[in-house]
Formats: C-alpha cells, sequence, structure tokens
C-alpha cells in the first residue's frame, strides 16, 4: 500500500516535502541575483577621478588647498661689520 | 486539532480559480520586470555618473566651492541657513554652464544649504567624508545613496519656487555615543 503510494508521488509533492531543497533555493536564489545585481552596480561605476573631471572642465581652483603663510622676509641688510 | 497532518498524497491538480490567480500574478512579475528596463528608456531613473574620490579632496573641494559662492549680504558679511552668520554656509549655486555644485554629507549634517534659481539646470555633486548616507529631497521624493569615496551626480531643473529639505535616509547612527541620523536636515531654497 504504501510502495502504491509512493508511485504515485508527484513532482510538485516531492519539491514541497523536501525542505532542505526549498532551503537551498530560497538562499541561492536571492543571493545569486543580489550578487549579481551588486556586481552590475560595481561595474557601472566609472573610473575617472573627480580631480581628473574637474581639470576636464576648467574647474581645478576647487582642488587647491590653502597655501602656509610665507616665513617673514630675511632682512636684506648687510650685516654690519666693525 | 489545529493542525492535522496532511494526507500521504496531498499534491492535486490545480483547480480553475487556481490556475486563473497563477497566471494573472505571473503576468503581472511580467510587466513588472518589463518596467524596469522602460523606467531606464523614458529617464525615470536618477543619473549614475558617479566619479572617483576621497574624504579629503572632496571637503577641500566643498570648501573651496562654498568660499567662492557663499552669499554674503550688503556689507559682504556671509549669509548662513538661517539668515545669520553662524550654521550651515548657505550658497548661490552656479547653473550647469557656470560650474558644477558640489554637496557633503557629514555625521549629521548636509552642507551647504543650496539656492537655486527656478527653471534653471544644476549639475549636483555629492559625496560622504564617513558612513553611508542618503540623499532624500523632500516633498519630491528624490533620492539617492552617498558613499564616501565616490562623487554621484545629478542633474536637476527645479520647476517651483520654495523651501525644500533634504533628509539622510539611510540610517547613519553611530559615531561614538552621539546619535543625530535624526537630526540630519538640509535645505534647498529655489527661488525665482
Amino acid at each position: 500500500m504504501q510502495e502504491e503510494q509512493s508511485a504515485k508521488r508527484t513532482l510538485g509533492q516531492k519539491i514541497f516535502d523536501n525542505i532542505w531543497f526549498l532551503l537551498f533555493v530560497g538562499m541561492a536564489f536571492p543571493g545569486v541575483f543580489y550578487l549579481g545585481w551588486g556586481m552590475l552596480e560595481i561595474f557601472h561605476f566609472n573610473n575617472v577621478q573627480l580631480k581628473d573631471y574637474l581639470a576636464k572642465t576648467n574647474q581645478t581652483y576647487l582642488l587647491q588647498t590653502e597655501q602656509p603663510a610665507a616665513p617673514a622676509e630675511a632682512s636684506k641688510e648687510a650685516p654690519k661689520t666693525k | 486539532m489545529p493542525l492535522q497532518t496532511p494526507k500521504k498524497n496531498w499534491w492535486e491538480p490545480f483547480n480553475k480559480e487556481e490556475r486563473i490567480w497563477l497566471w494573472i500574478s505571473i503576468a503581472w512579475c511580467i510587466i513588472m520586470f518589463i518596467m524596469m528596463p522602460l523606467g531606464h528608456m523614458w529617464n525615470q531613473n536618477v543619473s549614475s555618473e558617479t566619479y572617483k574620490t576621497n574624504p579629503d579632496e572632496y571637503a577641500q573641494i566643498v570648501d573651496n566651492f562654498i568660499k567662492k559662492y557663499q552669499r554674503k549680504d550688503a556689507q559682504g558679511k556671509v549669509i548662513t541657513h538661517n539668515g545669520k552668520t553662524t550654521g550651515i554656509p548657505l550658497v548661490e549655486a552656479p547653473t550647469k554652464d557656470q560650474g558644477d555644485t558640489f554637496l557633503v554629507a557629514q555625521a549629521w549634517q548636509f552642507r551647504p544649504a543650496l539656492v537655486l534659481k527656478k527653471n534653471k539646470t544644476y549639475r549636483i555633486h555629492m559625496s560622504s567624508l564617513d558612513y553611508q548616507h542618503g540623499f532624500s529631497l523632500q516633498p519630491q521624493n528624490l533620492n539617492i545613496q552617498i558613499l564616501p569615496d565616490y562623487s554621484f551626480v545629478i542633474t536637476m531643473s527645479p520647476n517651483e519656487t520654495g523651501k525644500f529639505f533634504l533628509i539622510c535616509n539611510e540610517y547613519c547612527m553611530f559615531a561614538g555615543e552621539k546619535m543625530g541620523h535624526d537630526s540630519m536636515v538640509g535645505q534647498v531654497i529655489v527661488e525665482d
């Protein structure tokens, strides 16, 4: 009797009765698709540096750092000699 | 008994109603899937123009940008977002033809506050100096993520005047024991 019943099990029932297969599909499916989506995003970024873009568009003043104050000019007078 | 053990062979063919609902849901999935590439074609998606940078470089760029475009009063004193002389700098952003606009997100502020002109087009760069932040323009609900090391560019042409707010919609809680994500609000003012 039991053998007869198991022979009648359809594919749908076989799948939905296998909790480990469902766990695997539940992890693998979003894993693969989210990984693929993330990779797509990463490769979609271009590798142009912002400073190169600013140079190309004549905005290099934005990159200038503040110059430190110049040291006091040394006295140009010749040292006094005795 | 609330839960009954299913029959040994519980699988049964779909009945008519189940079959109809199954096909409706499959058709809806396909429609939603097709909407994604169509969104790109109809310019419904925010631009993904990006440049590589780093927090030090970007902070320098924003400081220089603010120095050049900061709004000043008749006496030449700088004005901030609250109309006073202290606070978030208020900047009259250059239009697309004049140059680019730079906005920085940092725990927990957006800097500078932007003044835009109605119906002019602006290229706005944004990057973060620390954590991941979110740029959410309200109430228009334009959303973009802001990450360190990348400058994201959006092109924007405001078509109505008023004061708009930027809120951070990525939870950027942590900096020691302080929390300020909920108070991270920026300003965009659109004038005629």
